[in-house]
C-alpha cells in the first residue's frame, strides 16, 4: 500500500513538473503558470511593433495569500526563486484584494522583448512565466488561476 | 532631476513648439480657504517636526479626528468616501484620486487656518520606511499598522527603477489603468496602480490594506507620491487619454464645491492650484491629439501691434455666421443633456501670441464678459481657461512657435463647456464672439505692469 502511494506521488511531482500550458481557459490553481504562444509572422509583426503589453486576465488567488506576481519571458525553468536581476525577469505586480475575486492586469514588455527580440525571434514559440510569490514575510504558497494571458 | 537632461528638455520645448494647449480653469472652494498661489507639496522625510506644512497637517488631522461622522469633513466621513467611491482597477483611479486629494487639502486648509497648506507626500523610493514623521505615541499621524518603523519596502515594488521604468511608459491604460464605463467596474490594472500602490497599501498594513485605507494618515501621502508620479509622466511628454467618456466623467461624491467635476478639470496640478517640489515651477503644457479640422464657416479676425497690459482685457471679436452659432448651440445643448454623446467640439485657437518679456504672468481667456475685470472669478460662465509661459526662452529663436514665425505661441481651449454655461444662463452668443484676453500677475508678483505685446489672430472652430 505504502509502495502503491509512493508510486502515484512520484507519478504527481512529474505532471507537475511539466505543469500545463495555459491555453485560453483557467486552468487548476498552480503557483507557477506558463503560456506559450507560437511564433508565426502574426506574432512577428506584433512583437515588432512600438509598444507590446502582456495581458493578463481574470487572475484570481485561490487561497488568499497576498501576493505578487514575477513575469518572466522565455524562462520556463523560473520559480520562486529565481532572482529578479535574471536577465528573463520582466517585471512585478501585486494582486489587488480582495484575492480571491478576478482582476487583470497590464505589463509592459516592450524594454525587455527589445533586448531579447533577436535571439527570440530564432525560436519557435515564446514562453510567459508567471511566478505567484508570498509578500508581506507570508510562507504560504499562493495558488492562482488566470483565465487567459494575452500579448497585445 | 530630469531639468538636467538634455534630451527631456529638448523634447519638452519641440512639445511646446508643436503642440497646442487645453488648460482647463482651476476650480475654487466658495466656503474653504483657497490659496492665492501655486502651492507645493513637499517631501514628508524632510520636513523637520517645526515645518509648518507638518504641523499644520497634524492640526488638521486631530480636528477633522475630532468632528463628529456626521460632519462631511471628519476623519470617517473621508474614509467613508472612499470606501463608497473609490476606482480602482480602472481609469478613473489617478484623477479620482486627485480630486479627493484636493478636496482633502482643502479641508486642512479651513481647519488648520493655514491658508497655503500643502499635503505633504511619501516618497517610498527614496525613503522605503515609513518616515519617522508618522510615528511617536502622541502624533496624530501615528496609527495602527502592521509596518513598523524598521521595516523596509521592497525595491522589487517601489525602488527607482521601477518608477523610472513606469515613467517611460508611453500607453496611457498600461500606465495608468484600463478604460471603463462606470467608476467601480474593474478593467485592467496598470503599472502605476499594480506594482507600487498595491504593494505600499499592504506594505503598511492593517487599515492601509482595505478600503477603509484613508483612516490611516500615511494614506494621503501616499497617494500624493503617485499623483506626483502621473504629474511627473505627463511632464516627461506623456500624453493622458484624450477620449471624451473619460474627459467627461464626472466625479460628484466630494464635499466642498463644485459638487462636480470632470476629469477634464484634473488633469493640470498647476490649474489646480499646487505642484510638487519634483515639478517645474511653472506649468508644462500638456499634450493633446490634434484632431481639429477647421469648420467651413471659420472666421477671424486679425489684430496687430495690439497690446494686453496687465490686469485689462483686450477683446478679439470674432464675426460668425449663423450656422455656426446653429452648429455650437447644438453641440451646447447636447454637451448639456449628454456629455458622453460627444463627437465634436467648439473650440478658440489663440494664435500668434508674442512670449511675453516676463513668464510670471498668467492669460486668462473669456468669451463675451461685457464686464470682465480683473476681479471677475473663473467661476463665471464666461470664463474658458487660462495659458502660462513656461520654458519659452524669450528671444530664443524656436520655442514655442506653432507656425512659421518664432517666438510666437498657440493656445487651443476647448470652447463647449464655456457655451454650455452661457446656454445654461440664456445668454448664448447670436453673432459675434469675442475672446477676451486678461493678463494677470502669477506667483504673488506685484511689481509694475508689465506688458504683454499681443499680436494675436483667433479662430473658431467647430470640429468635424
Amino acid at each position: 500500500m505504502r509502495q502503491r502511494f509512493f508510486v502515484f506521488w512520484l507519478l504527481l511531482m512529474t505532471c507537475c513538473a511539466n505543469r500545463p500550458v495555459v491555453s485560453g481557459n483557467a486552468v487548476h490553481p498552480e503557483d507557477v503558470i506558463h503560456k506559450k504562444f507560437q511564433i508565426d509572422k502574426k506574432l512577428e509583426a506584433l512583437l515588432n511593433r512600438e509598444e507590446v503589453t502582456l495581458r493578463i486576465i481574470d487572475l484570481q488567488v485561490m487561497n488568499g495569500v497576498e501576493t505578487s506576481i514575477r513575469v518572466f519571458i522565455d524562462m520556463p525553468e523560473a520559480s520562486r526563486t529565481t532572482p529578479i536581476s535574471n536577465e528573463y525577469y520582466i517585471s512585478s505586480f501585486v494582486v489587488a484584494p480582495p484575492h480571491n475575486s478576478a482582476s487583470s492586469y497590464t505589463v509592459r514588455l516592450t524594454p525587455k522583448l527589445n533586448a531579447l527580440k533577436s535571439t527570440l525571434l530564432k525560436k519557435k514559440e515564446l514562453q510567459i512565466t508567471l511566478v505567484a510569490v508570498p509578500l508581506y514575510g507570508d510562507n504560504t504558497i499562493p495558488k492562482i488561476r488566470v483565465a487567459d494571458i494575452q500579448l497585445f | 532631476m530630469n531639468d538636467q537632461n538634455p534630451a527631456r528638455r529638448d523634447f519638452l520645448k519641440k512639445s511646446l513648439a508643436l503642440t497646442a494647449l487645453t488648460l482647463t480653469p482651476p476650480f475654487v472652494f466658495e466656503s474653504m480657504s483657497q490659496p492665492q498661489k501655486i502651492v507645493v507639496r513637499k517631501n514628508i522625510a524632510t520636513l523637520s517636526d517645526t515645518d509648518p506644512d507638518l504641523v499644520a497637517y497634524k492640526d488638521a488631522v486631530t480636528k477633522m479626528v475630532a468632528l463628529p461622522a456626521s460632519d462631511q469633513r471628519s476623519w470617517q466621513a473621508q474614509a467613508q468616501i472612499h470606501q463608497n467611491n473609490c476606482p480602482h482597477g480602472n481609469w478613473f483611479f489617478l484623477p479620482w484620486h486627485r480630486a479627493y486629494l484636493y478636496y482633502f487639502e482643502a479641508i486642512c486648509r479651513e481647519l488648520s487656518g493655514k491658508k497655503d497648506f500643502a499635503l505633504p507626500y511619501w516618497n517610498w523610493s527614496s525613503s522605503p520606511s515609513i518616515p519617522p514623521q508618522y510615528w511617536g505615541a502622541t502624533n496624530p499621524l501615528n496609527h495602527a499598522r502592521r509596518a513598523d518603523a524598521t521595516s523596509v519596502a521592497q525595491s522589487e515594488f517601489i525602488g527607482q527603477p521601477v518608477i523610472d521604468n513606469i515613467l517611460t511608459i508611453n500607453d496611457f491604460e498600461t500606465f495608468a489603468s484600463g478604460r471603463a464605463t462606470t467608476q467601480r467596474e474593474r478593467s485592467t490594472y496598470g503599472e502605476l496602480e499594480a506594482t507600487p500602490h498595491n504593494y505600499v497599501h499592504g506594505f503598511v498594513g492593517r487599515d492601509m490594506g482595505t478600503f477603509m485605507s484613508p483612516l490611516d494618515p500615511i494614506f494621503w501621502c501616499h497617494h500624493a507620491n503617485i499623483d506626483r508620479i502621473w504629474a511627473e509622466w505627463n511632464e516627461n511628454g506623456h500624453a493622458n487619454s484624450t477620449e471624451n467618456d473619460w474627459l467627461n466623467f464626472e466625479f460628484s461624491e466630494f464635499s466642498g464645491k463644485p459638487k462636480k467635476i470632470k476629469i477634464r478639470k484634473l488633469l493640470s496640478t498647476y490649474a489646480l492650484g499646487y505642484r510638487y517640489d519634483t515639478q517645474q515651477q511653472k506649468a508644462t503644457p500638456q499634450t493633446i491629439n490634434s484632431r481639429f479640422i477647421l469648420a467651413n464657416n471659420n472666421r477671424f479676425e486679425k489684430i496687430t501691434n495690439k497690446i494686453a497690459e496687465l490686469n485689462k482685457p483686450l477683446d478679439v471679436a470674432i464675426q460668425v455666421s449663423d450656422e455656426f452659432i446653429t452648429a455650437a448651440k447644438t453641440l451646447a445643448k447636447q454637451n448639456q443633456d449628454n456629455p458622453k454623446v460627444l463627437k465634436n467640439e467648439t473650440n478658440l485657437i489663440i494664435d500668434d501670441i508674442s512670449i511675453p518679456e516676463t513668464e510670471s504672468v498668467c492669460v486668462r481667456v473669456f468669451i463675451n464678459c461685457d464686464y470682465l475685470t480683473r476681479e471677475t472669478p473663473i467661476t463665471d460662465p464666461h470664463y474658458v481657461g487660462t495659458f502660462t509661459f513656461f520654458a519659452t526662452d524669450h528671444g530664443n529663436a524656436g520655442h514655442g512657435g506653432h507656425g512659421s514665425e518664432q517666438n510666437k505661441l498657440t493656445y487651443k481651449f476647448r470652447l463647449t463647456d464655456t457655451l454650455t454655461n452661457l446656454l445654461e444662463e440664456n445668454i448664448f452668443p447670436t453673432d459675434k464672439i469675442t475672446a477676451q484676453l486678461l493678463t494677470l500677475p502669477l506667483f504673488g508678483e506685484t511689481s509694475e505692469p508689465r506688458l504683454l505685446t499681443s499680436n494675436c489672430k483667433v479662430e473658431l472652430l467647430k470640429t468635424t
